[in-house]
């Protein structure tokens, strides 16, 4: 069964039909990049899986659940977890507290008024700092942090939920080109040995290509191809659109 | 039908001077992004400045119209005034601090009118010419009724034209719907703000001063024309002109019918229609998503350590200090010191929303208030001991939080301080309406302790140990997955949301606890006064919370104590000598939000920093 599987979803702002009847699907496991210029609607669709946008037609499944227009806290119950172009952190605690205030809320107990959370899920948070690197800044608060740390916390914080789905929206954007491998390198560890699958957007085309199993392209709300990294790249419609950033791509692969 | 039409007519005579007020706010919010609290001592102004004129030289139908825009005009330089000298200093403030300033703008307002003009309302004559009636199948007209409506349509004709056909008018609009634009495009921004809040503080001392032939000038009037006008932006949209002028006929035709139909149910239908509207469409009927930079937190707070040695040293003397002192100090000493314990977890309780939660609330004073009527009921009604009574306390405060809050934690920044600030005057109008329930404004008396409390210094330690644990309750629930839940949700809402985090059920839970927390401070209050005023719902009651937060600092778990010890014996030992208490207040609030933003606790800071 897919972990993912978006069907015929469409959305239209005013007049303008941002998402018109897009289906795809993500398989367990599988790095699936969506790409397209902008306007293309990879903004919209995005937020229509997270839960942020209500789709005005389609549907969205989730390991089988329907969970078309529900609201983003109730989809990250679903095993979804996420990071956003611009990070999202709580910049008023520290590291291992960020990861910490998640666990508990994956554990349940996010309303809970009796223990305090002091090292509470704290093995579990050093875990997962290590895992993405993080561990010589367990004790700094986040609003210290460098950006590229900031995006290697949100992943972690993205991993508490044990999800079955990643999203992530411009995963390196705002990144030194040189930091963009390791952050994916990160990813591509996540899908390894915790088995997610991964749903990203990107504009660095060294990143879709080098870390994605799948590429969907998205133009003016449809998807306009759908396949392996070397079948996107061969794609006469796909150069088309992307006339000009393409060729220069490859011409300095 | 001739009575509809009749009452219909009076409704929109007194929407006219309410879309006046509130159009003047809602132009000064959307290029300035500030809520002008003094907007209403603005319009007190144009009627006590109007009533001096007519004195002079208002015998005349001409003379009264010239004393008339004289007012405006003149409120219009004091806007600008205004403008330059405080407002251009916190544009760049939170919105809970240009809410405090100009509320102490209010104070400061409230204090020279009196000086100036008497604590006793002016009767201003009728205006020569529109002194009479005119009959209208069988109902009589007044004539000014009707010369109020047809101001009304020209000024709304005037900001129609001034805001299509000139060069200000544009700019305004466009600042309106993007301020960084504007600047982007060059524009002088200092000439712009201080023009449109000249224009919104003329139309506001308009609306002041065409009400002295129906009203007259009083010093209650600039808080009760703000809190109506609260309510007509809210629903109609800030930052619209439209918006402005159908909210106020909705809200001033709703009070037209209402008082003939159901006169008690009057509140209850303007809190019906601005609940529904702002659960409908959470900008207004006519506004727009506001495009909020509540994720960007320029100056985070630093993570906070639990107990570190100079906390912890602050927390231990607070406690000795309180056990100790009334072995030591007087009688009057120890009723002082009750107060201030009272005081302090009431601060605390709205410390824990402010800066726990960051969830701006400016009508604190509604569950602190429900808790005191909601013991002093219980003894006046039900004949309960002391001891069931305040039991009560934090039931009626929760559950005023629970209604209220729902509504409120779907709104954020400005919107949900100015529906928080509505709920509260809702309450205290109940309070002050409903005579036969709560004695109105004679208040509930007799709400003394019972005999085994009765000493002052018995009371003194059950209130101490009271609000002593509920204050480190508060605390504890700070550090709980509660607490950081919460911080987490004031960090980034979106981050929250994103790791299965119900942010409104989340805030609406807070909001609760905060109102039980104060609904317990409210509660103590009632008996250490032994008796009940509907001044405890007053925004004057929740001003002087927040003042207390913010002279101790926001940013520190101590800070609401200390503010609420310092700001209480201020307050006890002025008021002991001059009657300018409100001027000083005034004063000092802005001081704090100009100068000390951080409060006492930022101010050693700053001193140890300057000194290392």
């Amino acid at each position: 069964m897919s972990v993912l599987a978006v069907e015929n979803l469409s959305k239209a702002f005013g007049g303008v039909q941002a998402v018109g009847g897009v289906s795809f699907a993500v398989a367990s496991g599988e790095r699936v990049a969506l790409i397209g210029p902008n306007g293309a609607g990879k903004t919209t669709l995005f937020n229509c899986i997270n839960g942020q946008l209500r789709p005005d037609g389609g549907r969205i499944r989730m390991s089988g659940q329907d969970v078309t227009g529900k609201t983003p806290h109730r989809i990250w119950r679903h095993g979804v977890g996420r990071t956003f172009q611009i990070t999202a952190t709580f910049t008023s605690m520290t590291v291992a507290e960020n990861i910490q205030v998640a666990l508990a809320s994956a554990d349940g107990a996010a309303t809970g008024l009796g223990r305090r959370l002091g090292t509470r899920y704290r093995a579990e948070a050093e875990a997962l700092i290590d895992l993405v690197g993080l561990a010589s800044r367990t004790e700094n608060s986040a609003a210290e942090l460098p950006y590229g740390d900031l995006k290697r916390l949100e992943l972690a914080v993205a991993m508490t939920n044990d999800p079955s789905l990643l999203l992530m929206d411009e995963p390196t954007a705002g990144m030194a080109a040189d930091a963009r491998g390791g952050m994916m390198d990160l990813v591509d560890v996540m899908v390894a040995e915790r088995g997610v699958a991964v749903l990203f957007t990107e504009h660095d085309m060294d990143v879709v290509f080098g870390h994605a199993d799948r590429v969907i392209v998205l133009d003016r709300g449809q998807v306009i191809a759908e396949g392996t990294p070397d079948e996107i790249r061969a794609d006469a419609r796909v150069r088309a659109v992307y006339l000009g950033t393409f060729d220069a791509q490859e011409a300095a692969v | 039908m001739s009575f509809i039409v009749v009452q219909a007519i009076t409704g929109l005579a007194s929407a006219a001077s309410l879309f006046l007020i509130a159009v003047g706010l809602s132009i000064v919010f959307g290029v300035t992004r500030v809520v002008n609290f003094a907007h209403g001592s603005l319009y007190m102004l144009g009627a006590y400045l109007a009533f001096s004129f007519v004195a002079a030289f208002g015998e005349s139908f001409l003379g009264y119209l010239a004393a008339i825009l004289l007012a405006a005009i003149v409120v219009g330089g004091v806007g600008a005034v205004m403008e330059t000298s405080l407002l251009r200093r916190i544009y760049r403030a939170p919105e809970l601090f240009q809410l405090l300033a100009t509320f102490g703008v209010v104070l400061v307002v409230q204090d020279l009118t009196r000086l100036i003009w008497g604590a006793d309302d002016l009767f201003a004559p009728r205006m020569p010419g529109l002194d009479g009636a005119i009959q209208f199948l069988g109902h009589a007209v007044p004539q000014y009724d009707l010369f109020l409506i047809a101001v009304a349509f020209v000024v709304l004709g005037a900001l129609w034209l001034l805001f299509r056909h000139t060069r200000f008018g544009v700019l305004v609009r466009a600042a309106t719907e993007d301020r960084e634009m504007v600047a982007a495009l060059g524009i002088d921004q200092r000439w712009l703000f201080t023009g449109a809040f000249i224009l919104g503080a003329a139309l506001a001392g308009l609306g002041g001063a065409l009400q002295i032939p129906r009203q007259a000038a009083s010093l209650s009037m600039d808080l009760n024309i703000i809190v109506d006008a609260f309510v007509v932006v809210v629903v109609g949209g800030m930052g619209s002109i439209m918006g402005a002028f159908v909210a106020a006929v909705l809200i001033s035709e709703l009070l037209a019918f209402g008082v003939v139909i159901f006169p008690e149910i009057t509140l209850v239908l303007i809190f019906m229609v601005m609940a529904v509207t702002l659960v409908l469409k959470p900008s207004g009927l006519f506004g727009r998503p506001e495009f909020t930079m509540a994720e960007d937190r320029r100056n985070p707070d630093p993570p906070l350590r639990a107990g570190d040695g100079l906390s912890r040293i602050f927390w231990w003397f607070l406690l000795v200090a309180g056990v100790a002192a009334p072995l030591v100090i007087g009688d009057f000493a120890v009723v002082v010191l009750t107060e201030i314990a009272i005081l302090a977890l009431f601060a605390a309780s709205l410390h824990f929303l402010l800066w726990g939660g960051g969830l701006i609330t400016f009508g604190h004073a509604a569950y602190f208030g429900l808790g005191a009527y909601g013991s002093g009921l219980a003894v006046f009604h039900l004949s309960l001991g002391m001891a069931p009574a305040l039991l009560l306390a934090p039931l009626a405060g929760a559950a005023g939080a629970l209604l209220f809050g729902w509504f409120c934690v779907r709104l954020s920044g400005i919107y949900m301080a100015m529906l928080t600030l509505a709920f509260a005057q809702m309450a205290w109008s109940a309070a002050f309406q409903w005579v036969g329930f709560t004695g109105g404004d004679n208040g509930i008396l007799g709400v003394w302790p019972s005999a085994w409390a009765s000493d002052p210094v018995v009371f003194y330690y059950l209130a101490f140990v009271v609000c002593a644990a509920v204050i480190w309750g508060l605390r504890h629930t700070v550090f709980s997955p509660f607490g950081y839940t919460l911080r987490a949700t004031r960090d980034s809402a979106l981050r929250a949301a994103a790791i299965g985090v119900d942010v409104t059920r989340h805030r609406w839970l807070a909001f609760t606890l905060a109102g039980a927390a104060a609904g317990v401070a409210g509660g103590f209050f009632a008996f250490a006064k032994g008796s009940v005023f509907p001044d405890v719902l007053f925004v004057s009651t929740s001003v002087d919370g927040l003042v207390m937060v913010l002279l101790g600092g926001l940013q520190s778990l101590a800070g609401p104590i200390l503010g609420a010890i310092v700001f209480t014996e201020i307050e006890t030992e002025l008021t002991r000598l001059t009657d300018l208490w409100q001027l000083f207040l005034g004063l000092l609030i802005i001081v704090l939000v100009v100068v000390l933003p951080h409060g006492l606790v930022g101010l050693s800071a700053l001193v140890r920093r300057r000194s290392s």
